[in-house]
């Protein structure tokens, strides 16, 4: 069977632009933000009231006693931190 | 401004390391080869006398025959050919008409494993043991009496690829646009093998065949992939207070790079005072929903065209991380980044989203311009 699901064929690679822009959705607007309660340290992201982006690491999972009792939703601790340090203007300067 | 062009990649050169579903475990005891075509060749699957199910490369490494047209002797899958018989552990344990077995008669075999009632083979280009940390886990229950038999049914996508199923863990929008659903809180998390969504819904009223009561079927959904392609998705829909208990499976198997078949199935535990049959019965139609959600799908993904660069705003869910997190199965175990595994939360922010919905449902039901037949 040919590659028919590949429809639009670029004249240029665009592959540089892509990886480009991947950095860009993965990082963009990430701030550090520290647990008020285990000092763990994440990258978070905050666009508004309800979105929220956590990224942990392996030192900021080993550092939260919480995550080891199998919360999906992650960490109240941590998410109060992250509501505290959006309150304080930490994300403002993230692009809209 | 320049157009934005869409870069359609390369397609993948290798399978995923990890569990597949390949379908119900019963249905491979009926002492009789099964052909099945996925990772690029033909495997074959039978049953050796006490029910272990085996799963071989299908094509015989003497003359290349095709070992599910053969027959099951004993333990073994014999050639239909020249009948070289073939044990579970890819050895070659008799050749009849020849004074002895050559010392090269070893073909692949894919490590297999049962859960769930279903049966499962590790894939591993790099030809490795299954990872312990990612055995499928076990549905609460599953072997009690008080849930209704799978339901099982499955589709052959061709001219598309898994990453497409993948996608769905994260994309908040479709539920309304494909799925007829109303997604009021959206939420996702990634970390180690495993990529979840947590879902809260309701029904879209202009789709329903009693719009009142629409407002009354709400939906939780946590659902979750275990490795690369088995998806367990617990569902709890309610309905003017009644709350009932299904899991879903979501699975696929790789059968080419463009192509893949696509398993789902249903299960519902029993409400007090229920009998088998009536058990059997609503299991069978919340299937049949809920299968019909995956054709919904499936139209699009016939259609569609690979992206490697999705343009997105800030209502859509996290693409890139979960191709991230997809990525770990196409790499060799030592390439395996950190940031691939690291655990990953996000909650999508559905307010705007919500608002224009509720408007554009309120003018649908309006100008009464529902369909006539609902999916309800």
């Amino acid at each position: 069977m040919s590659n028919h699901w590949a429809k639009p064929q670029t004249a240029q690679a665009t592959a540089e632009q892509t990886s480009a822009e991947r950095a860009e959705y993965l990082q963009d607007g990430m701030r550090e933000v520290r647990c008020e309660r285990c000092a763990a340290v994440v990258l978070a992201a905050k666009r508004g009231p309800e979105h929220t982006a956590v990224q942990w690491n392996a030192a900021s999972e080993q550092a939260c006693f919480v995550l080891e009792y199998g919360q999906p939703r992650g960490c109240t601790w941590l998410r109060s931190s992250i509501e505290q340090a959006a309150a304080a203007g930490r994300f403002d300067e993230v692009p809209t | 401004m320049t157009a934005r062009n869409i870069d359609v990649g390369t397609p993948r050169t290798r399978f995923a390391r990890g569990w597949h579903c390949l379908g119900l475990a019963d249905s491979f005891r009926d002492g009789q080869p099964h052909a099945i075509e996925a990772f690029g060749t033909k495997l074959v699957l039978w049953a050796a006398q006490d029910g272990t199910i085996n799963v071989l490369d299908g094509y015989c490494r003497h003359m290349g025959g095709d070992l599910s047209q053969g027959t099951v002797k004993g333990d073994s899958i014999a050639c239909p050919f020249h009948d070289w018989r073939w044990d579970g552990d890819g050895r070659c344990r008799n050749v009849p008409y020849a004074k002895r077995v050559p010392m090269r008669a070893r073909t692949r075999a894919w490590p297999t494993c049962e859960q769930n009632k279903q049966l499962f083979v590790w894939n591993d280009p790099e030809g490795n043991a299954p990872i312990p940390e990612q055995a499928i886990p076990e549905i609460p229950g599953i072997h009690g009496d008080e849930w209704s038999p799978w339901t099982w049914d499955q589709l052959r996508i061709d001219g598309s690829s898994t990453r497409e199923v993948i996608d769905n863990v994260v994309d908040m929008a479709h539920f309304f646009y494909i799925h007829h659903a109303f997604p009021l809180e959206f939420r996702n998390v990634f970390s180690g093998h495993i990529a979840s969504q947590y879902m809260e819904s309701k029904q879209r009223p202009d789709w329903a065949t009693n719009p009142e009561q629409a407002e009354n079927a709400m939906l939780r959904s946590e659902a979750a992939y275990y490795g690369p392609s088995y998806m367990i998705d617990y569902l709890y829909p309610s309905f003017n207070g009644v709350q009932l208990e299904c899991v879903l499976i979501n699975c696929h198997y790789p059968i080419g790079h463009d192509s893949f078949m696509l398993q789902w199935g249903l299960t519902t535990k029993a409400l007090p005072g229920m009998t088998e049959e009536q058990r059997d019965k609503m299991g069978r139609k919340l299937g049949k929903n809920f299968g019909d959600g995956f054709l919904e799908d499936v139209a699009m993904w016939q259609t569609k065209t690979r992206i490697d660069n999705p343009l997105l705003s800030e209502e859509d869910g996290p693409f890139y991380q979960l191709r991230r997190w997809y990525e770990q199965f196409f790499v060799d175990l030592a390439d395996i980044s950190e940031d691939m595994t690291d655990r990953f939360e996000f909650e999508v922010d559905t307010t705007k989203a919500n608002e224009v919905w509720e408007q554009e449902v309120a003018e649908n039901l309006a100008s009464q311009d529902a369909p006539e037949t609902a999916d309800a």
